[in-house]
């Protein structure tokens, strides 16, 4: 149903009167107008960043190497003018574009000195100068939340990147286990929010995306039979190790948020670490042949514990996607486990009745959490 | 400019800073480094040209006293370079760099991406580390595919300039085919027939 539709509907309950709904309509076009600019706006600078590492992968011989650096050295200053100015006379938009694409291209200049230098340090040093050298001016500067998103995406790649390929598991795994954590601190640290715009905001959210991220791929590790707790150092990510600093860390930010140095958040919000942590670490407490059936229950578990959560919290969106998510689970694990038709035949039917009962629970509960709001309204 | 603006105009310059440095900094290197010429061979012969770069072996000399079993010594390994004269590639030996560097006067010092932390090399035979690393050089887009048959076909010697800075880094130059810097080699070909 279109915004006008429903709030005509709403009009026609007597729950809005006319001139509420043409507030909320004008509003809402504005800021959906401003919003579809910002998305043109960075898709365009991204395109330009791509586009000039694309130029110099070409490695064009006519140009002397020479001109070329100096060439992309002046552009760099040009854009690092271009932001100065923007940021003194307000420009935002202006601001933003200049900021992102001089990060960008400091990390196309990069690449051009590895070309012409011949240098054969590692994609991960590489990365590092890069992301050392452009994190200042972002971190003060910048305020657009793709390019946060970004600089998030290229803090993590460089980390995996630099701890993978020097086959650092211990590091590697400290660094998959703790950053969704670390982020989370980061994001919703009460001072931090207050001195800096945007960033924590940001943070918090891919500290979240990154543990139910983390929690959902456990399920594969119920695949892999512990039958030796000496398989641990088999795989890089042997998790169980760091069960306990972890579930510890997750009842530190809880603390943290009861003394009231963390933003205050909903209780089902907090209890999302911790029951991540143990989701995570699960596979790796004991020993255990291949289950992957306990694995699936798991994941299902998880997914109805998020929609809880989204009930809890104020996003019911995410409740719509936990059953959704649910759903599709339920039937890739027939799929998955029965072999014979006649199994996957009656495996099928049992996951489209519990689909369908799922289903009409959670529009139950929906419909239940309206009328609550219009009683409370 | 009060010191708010100075401190942006910081930010803002820092990294053309940094990598302006960065580049002085290779000049200055390659502008005292010896030049060496050593050969080269695939590191994959079915598949030499990796899209935009070269990925190669250098075909070491080695000097004939080369242990078989002297290891490298922590997460360096060292190589002595020695000029053999007449245009002949160097002849090497390869080490623990506590061995090779106070007693060689060109050197070049590596050390494995892997044992950036704590990895021991300690095991690791100095001769197999020097013979197994692979090394990426780039070449133009547009002169690839010409490259990429000349470096196929194995009737060709190729051969590399490589400097070596004071500090005992290695920076490559040059490429050569049979002799000739390969952009010359390339030009006195004759035209392929088209197809």
């Amino acid at each position: 149903m279109s915004l006008r539709n429903k709030l005509q509907k709403w009009q026609a309950a007597g729950v809005i009167d006319a001139a509420a709904v043409e507030r909320i309509m004008q509003h809402e076009q504005g800021s959906g107008g401003l919003r579809f600019v910002h998305a043109m706006l960075a898709i365009g600078a991204l395109a330009i960043v791509l586009g000039m590492a694309a130029i110099i992968s070409t490695n064009w011989d006519f140009i002397p190497p020479a001109v070329k650096l100096v060439a992309h050295i002046l552009l760099n200053l040009l854009l690092a003018g271009g932001a100065f100015y923007a940021h003194q006379h307000g420009r935002n938009a202006a601001r933003e574009i200049c900021l992102f694409l001089l990060a960008g291209f400091n990390l196309t200049l990069l690449a051009l000195i590895g070309q012409i230098y011949q240098t054969q340090s590692p994609t991960w040093q590489a990365l590092t100068l890069w992301l050392m050298v452009i994190s200042p001016f972002l971190f003060v500067l910048a305020r657009a939340r793709f390019t946060v998103v970004c600089w998030c995406v290229a803090f993590m790649t460089t980390l995996l990147t630099a701890t993978s390929i020097l086959y650092q598991f211990h590091l590697l795994s400290v660094v998959t286990n703790f950053l969704p954590l670390a982020f989370l601190l980061a994001g919703q640290l009460v001072w931090l929010r207050k001195i800096w715009p945007v960033w924590p905001r940001i943070f918090a959210a891919v500290g979240y995306l990154l543990l139910v991220f983390s929690a959902m791929t456990a399920q594969m590790f119920w695949r892999i039979p512990l039958a030796d707790m000496t398989m641990l150092a088999e795989f890089p990510i042997g998790l169980g190790i760091f069960f306990w600093p972890m579930l510890v860390a997750a009842g530190l930010l809880m603390f943290a948020r009861h003394k009231q140095k963390l933003i205050a958040l909903p209780t089902s919000l907090d209890l999302l670490p911790v029951v991540s942590v143990v989701l995570i670490h699960l596979p790796w407490l004991f020993l255990h042949p291949e289950w992957p059936v306990l694995g699936a229950a798991l994941f299902m578990a998880y997914w109805a514990f998020l929609g809880w959560v989204g009930v809890q919290s104020g996003y019911r969106w995410l409740l719509s996607l936990a059953v959704v998510v649910i759903s599709i689970r339920l039937v890739v694990v027939y799929v998955e486990i029965f072999g014979s038709l006649l199994q996957t035949g009656v495996g099928l039917i049992v996951s489209g009745v519990l689909l369908i009962g799922l289903v009409l629970a959670a529009r139950k509960l929906l419909r239940r959490l309206v009328e609550k709001a219009g009683q409370a309204s | 400019m009060n010191q708010r603006l100075l401190f942006l105009t910081g930010l803002l310059l820092l990294p053309t800073l940094v990598l302006g440095s960065l580049v002085l900094k290779k000049e200055y290197d390659l502008s005292t480094a010896k030049i060496w010429r050593v050969d080269i061979g695939g590191y994959d012969p079915r598949d030499l040209l990796y899209g935009h770069y070269l990925d190669f072996r250098i075909n070491w000399s080695w000097r004939k006293d080369q242990s078989k079993t002297a290891a490298c010594n922590g997460a360096e390994c060292c190589l002595c370079l020695e000029e053999q004269g007449n245009n002949l590639p160097p002849v090497v030996q390869a080490g623990a760099c506590d061995v090779i560097k106070p007693a060689c006067p060109h050197f070049v010092i590596e050390r494995d991406d892997q044992s950036f932390f704590d990895y021991d090399h300690s095991a690791v035979v100095a001769r197999d580390f020097w013979q197994n690393r692979s090394y990426q050089y780039f070449i133009p887009e547009d002169s690839a595919p010409e490259l990429d048959d000349y470096l196929r076909d194995n009737k060709h010697k190729h051969s590399l300039d490589i400097r070596v800075t004071r500090s005992g880094k290695m920076k490559f130059d040059e490429l050569y085919i049979d002799g000739k810097p390969w952009r010359e080699f390339l030009r006195a070909q004759p035209p392929k027939p088209a197809n």
